[in-house]
């Protein structure tokens, strides 16, 4: 899919200046821009985790997310094993204008109630959390959202425990053959597990969609450091090998391959710069062992596997239920990774995406992913120059002053790169499937980093809003969000819904 | 002459499984040239070498005796690379944009200069090829190893064979069934370019190489090969450099891809893929053209795995010829000419990996032209900011590309008008040695006027004094002046003369055993 300049000002100029006339002859996803009434439709969601229910009250929780900004969908995280999208504020973080007062010792799990006769062909399945005791976080809000109109889609995260029983049965092996934290889609016990744990939140409960989350990515971006954080590359398990070989890669070569560029990475890092370069040293392994990036593929093969499985298996059980998947961060930075996500392919089993469009903690975010390739690939140039060449990849060369190494961890992202971003996934799906961006309030950051003020929140919400989005999740989660930018998200919505942004 | 490099490297087998044969993947060859050649005394080089390319008609439009007066007293030439064959058909003509430099003549504006050896063969070194009947047909048997190579050792100059082999499609025009060793498109189209991979290309070049050693065994001192082509990615985005056609899909190709289990139809899907998106009039991908371009490497591997064969072929011919050079005289120098493109693309660079050349040669020449090569790299880096760094412009890109490659040049339009700088002479030299380790001699090429257009950088002598100390100073054993002698002002080859006899005046210009 390409577009052109022409359709792209064409675009602008009849939705800014607001001309509704010519709204049918508008893109579909346009069309409910161009009309304030259809404002009220589009899905406001957000993020919450259970234990806010437990901890304010379902009813009071609820009151304030319609109240400061219009709420009508919670993404409720039901299966997580991650304090970023389950429990309360990350430790070293200040709590919230709301909630207990504490931080809260994060184990997580499902926060439903598992259903064994789901679970009878997969070994993994103690996976209640016991965070809150007997409490079914799904069956307890439910209720409550229906009487108010409330959509719940259940938001499963797909983060695992190393301590879980049998967890290890599914875990991913990087190169050396050392096992990880993360699950290999091509293992059948995981497999088996995923659909199981979809159809029984799917079937146990009148949620209205399915979100799932995988911030994961293939050996080859990790290896490289296309990250905001270490991984090791995976995965080379024996099902991954087989699925390999079924696919006629030669397994050997590709390890060689792999191994290869695991030396060269640790070299650079050390900075030992090969005689031609880093560069043309990193593209002579990549041309000499292809293999590298058709296992690369293979890996992502296998994560949209599941995908397709978590599709496949919620509209079995009711075809109305809507499914979609959150897409990680790392696409707004490494050109690599936004390579994986083709937002078209994503619509053959997707009613909606929610690319997180954090523009906040993009800052140190961007920043950090660039230090990293700065000490691989990269490691011949300096950081402004890598950071100006990925600009020019993701179309971020002209977001203002503050778009460089130094100025961005303090400044963050401008509402324009939601704005931007948004945009691009609209074209990319072609009206395929709804667009949701996610919105960062109080995504957290370190000391001196960047802190959502709710201007910020309201211009993010706004650009998410005007580039046309079906909606928009808050994110990540309401424990960390202070209520100020809440509803400073909810200013920008409530103009939306008035026909006054 | 069998191979001094293994054929095939295991790879991927996605779709062509039919053939069923699995390849034993086989490490690249790591014993040193020299060794291998016979011991690491063979091979006999000149210490601080001066060579010159010099083109067949200079010989008898100056004067043999004259030109070689004028190498040895103004360049201090002490070797000689005379194009024994050369396909290029170009020359100065009286109606060009390029005047003569002060000496020589102009060619005949109405006959198109035909190539081919400047040599008469013995047909028996050519029994295994069908390209038998190659010899130059204008220029009247005229041979230029018999008639010059005495001449320069009466003068204590070493006569090497230049065997030049660019593509110029005039050689499929009279060379009999020329155009079958031809590389074949990925639409089916016949091409330009000979295919390494062909069996009768593979034995007319190990042919001139035992004709050259053995025929003329006595005036030979060394021979240079040479053969300006590259892969089928790098020629997508070679610019200046590139070949015609995405290639090699003939016949042999197709069948060397299916002993590697590598796919033509995925390869083909690819490198059309790529040509859609390298297209003029392509409008920028939603995601932009770095992420299609990543996007169409993830689908299709097998666009990598194409460029390496391609690579694996060439390398392969240049071992056969290399290993049939040491097999008749181990003596004597043979080595590569590497063209320009191997200091400019990051990615050419990576294909061209002198830590592999130096298991199959005694000498690299390598093109360092930093006069032409200013408005040669701009429009390199035009080209590679029209096709995978296509989301931004050259200017943008140049610190980039300059941090890349490791050099320090100016801005776009300076480097047009001004060339590169003496440093970039010195970085690639050095870079080139570092990757050799000492096992191959390394021979930076002097840019002496070679052309360029009008506003673009022209050679001063300055220029050849700053090159040739440059090339000394990084450590070079020897330099090349280059392109050729016809195109050269005798201010400039003076230049260089005074320059390296300066920079070799404390080292004999003797021969030794190395």
């Amino acid at each position: 899919m390409t577009r052109t300049k022409f359709d792209s000002g064409r675009r602008d100029f009849l939705t800014r200046a607001g001309l509704a006339a010519a709204a049918e002859f508008l893109p579909r996803h346009l069309q409910a821009l161009a009309s304030p009434a259809s404002q009220k439709e589009k899905l406001i969601g957000i993020q919450i985790s259970a234990i806010s229910f437990t901890d304010e009250g379902i009813d009071r929780v609820l009151d304030i997310l319609q109240e400061k900004a219009s709420v009508n969908t919670l993404f409720l995280s039901a299966f997580t094993y991650d304090l970023g999208t389950g429990g309360r504020q990350v430790p070293g973080r200040p709590l919230p204008d709301h909630g207990k007062q504490e931080y809260d010792k994060f184990h997580g799990g499902d926060f439903a109630t598992p259903h064994l006769n789901f679970y009878s062909d997969t070994a993994f399945q103690d996976i209640k959390a016991p965070d809150l005791g007997d409490t079914d976080i799904l069956a307890a809000v439910l209720p409550k959202t229906q009487k108010r109109g409330m959509k719940v889609y259940a938001w499963d995260y797909n983060i695992f425990r190393k301590d879980t029983p049998h967890g290890q049965d599914m875990e991913e092996e990087d190169v050396f053959g050392n096992k990880l934290a993360t699950c290999c889609a091509y293992n059948p016990q995981y497999q088996h597990f995923i659909v199981d744990l979809v159809r029984d939140h799917c079937t146990s409960y009148p949620i209205d969609g399915v979100m799932w989350g995988a911030e994961q990515q293939g050996p080859f971006n990790n290896i490289i450091g296309a990250n905001t954080w270490n991984h090791p590359g995976s995965c080379f398990c024996e099902w991954h090998r087989k699925a390999a070989a079924a696919r006629g890669i030669d397994v050997p070569r590709a390890l060689e391959g792999y191994k290869k560029l695991v030396v060269f990475v640790q070299q650079s890092e050390a900075n030992q710069r090969p005689t031609d370069g880093y560069f043309v040293q990193f593209w002579r392994i990549m041309v000499e062992y292809p293999e590298i990036l058709a296992w690369e593929k293979l890996w992502n093969d296998g994560k949209y596997g599941t995908y397709r499985d978590i599709y496949r298996t919620a509209k079995s059980v009711r075809p109305e239920l809507q499914v979609g998947f959150h897409i990680w961060h790392t696409a707004s930075f490494s050109p690599f990774f936004r390579a994986e996500q083709d937002f078209l392919q994503f619509t053959e089993y997707a009613d909606f995406l929610k690319p997180v469009l954090y523009n906040n903690s993009a800052g140190p975010r961007y920043v950090t992913y660039l230090e990293r390739l700065h000490r691989t690939i990269f490691h011949d140039m300096p950081g402004d120059e890598i950071l100006q060449m990925h600009n020019d990849f993701l179309n971020y060369n002209d977001l203002g002053p503050n778009m460089t190494m130094k100025a961005l961890p303090a400044a963050g992202m401008p509402a324009e790169y939601v704005y931007r971003e948004t945009k691009r996934a609209l074209d990319d799906v072609q009206g395929k499937c709804k667009i949701y961006p996610g919105i960062d309030i109080d995504i957290p950051t370190a000391k001196g980093e960047k802190e959502t003020t709710p201007e910020d929140t309201y211009a993010a919400t706004a650009a998410a809003l005007r580039a046309g989005a079906q909606g928009l999740v808050l994110s990540r989660k309401y424990s960390e969000m202070r209520l100020a930018n809440l509803a400073g998200a909810g200013k920008a919505i409530k103009e939306a819904q008035a026909g006054a942004l | 002459m069998a191979s001094a490099l293994a054929a095939t490297a295991g790879w991927l087998r996605f779709i062509d499984k039919a053939n069923g044969q699995e390849t034993n993947p086989a490490p690249r060859s790591t014993m040193p040239a020299a060794a291998w050649a016979g011991g690491s005394h063979a091979t006999i080089l000149r210490k601080n070498l001066v060579g010159i390319q010099v083109k067949p008609f200079a010989w008898s439009d100056e004067g043999a005796d004259e030109v070689l007066d004028i190498l040895q007293q103004k360049g201090a030439v002490n070797t000689v690379f005379a194009y024994t064959y050369d396909t290029d058909p170009n020359r100065l003509q009286a109606n060009g944009k390029r005047k003569l430099p002060g000496h020589g003549k102009y060619g005949d504006g109405g006959k198109t200069r035909l190539g081919g050896a400047y040599f008469n063969y013995d047909p028996k070194y050519f029994t295994d090829t069908f390209l038998k009947d190659f010899r130059v047909p204008d220029s009247e048997n005229w041979d230029v190893i018999n008639t010059i190579a005495p001449k320069a050792a009466a003068r204590k100059i070493d006569f090497f064979a230049w065997d030049y082999n660019n593509a110029f499609p005039q050689m499929m025009r009279y060379v009999p069934r020329y155009s079958e060793i031809m590389e074949v498109d990925l639409d089916g189209r016949r091409t330009t370019n000979p295919c390494f991979n062909h069996p009768a290309y593979r034995a007319f070049q190990t042919g001139k190489v035992e004709c050259y050693l053995s025929q003329y065994s006595e005036h030979i001192r060394g021979v240079m090969w040479g053969c300006e082509s590259m892969g089928p990615l790098d020629n997508m985005i070679g610019g200046d450099f590139a070949t015609l056609g995405v290639t090699c899909f003939c016949p042999y190709c197709l069948q060397m891809a299916k002993d590697r289990g590598l796919s033509a139809d995925r390869a083909r899907m690819g490198y059309r893929r790529l040509q859609t998106l390298f297209a003029q009039d392509t409008a920028r991908p939603d995601d932009g053209y770095f992420v299609e371009f990543w996007r169409v490497l993830l689908a299709y591997p097998e666009v990598l795995g194409w460029q390496d064969m391609w690579m694996d072929k060439y390398r392969r011919l240049r071992a056969e010829l290399y290993g049939t050079a040491k097999g008749i005289a181990p003596e004597k120098p043979f080595g590569f000419h590497m063209m320009q493109n191997g200091t400019f693309s990051p990615f050419y660079s990576a294909a061209e990996d002198y830590s592999l050349t130096r298991h199959y040669s005694d000498f690299v020449k390598v093109a360092t032209y930093n006069n032409a090569g200013g408005p040669r790299m701009a429009r390199l880096a035009d080209r590679l900011c029209a096709t995978i760094f296509r989301d931004t412009a050259t200017e943008r890109f140049l610190p980039v590309y300059y941090d890349l490659m490791g050099y320090h040049e100016g801005a776009r339009e300076e480097m047009i008008s001004r060339g590169l700088s003496p440093d970039y002479v010195t970085r690639s030299t050095k870079r080139i040695l570092a990757d050799v380790k000492g096992s191959v001699q390394v021979y930076p090429g002097i840019d002496i006027d070679v052309p360029t257009d009008n506003g673009e950088k022209h050679t001063t002598p300055e220029d050849v004094t700053q090159a040739s100390k440059a090339a000394i100073g990084a450590g070079a054993q020897g330099v090349v002046l280059s392109r050729d002698y016809s195109e050269m002002r005798l201010e400039n080859l003076a230049a260089a003369g005074v320059a390296l006899t300066e920079a070799f005046r404390t080292s004999a210009s003797t021969h030794l055993q190395q």
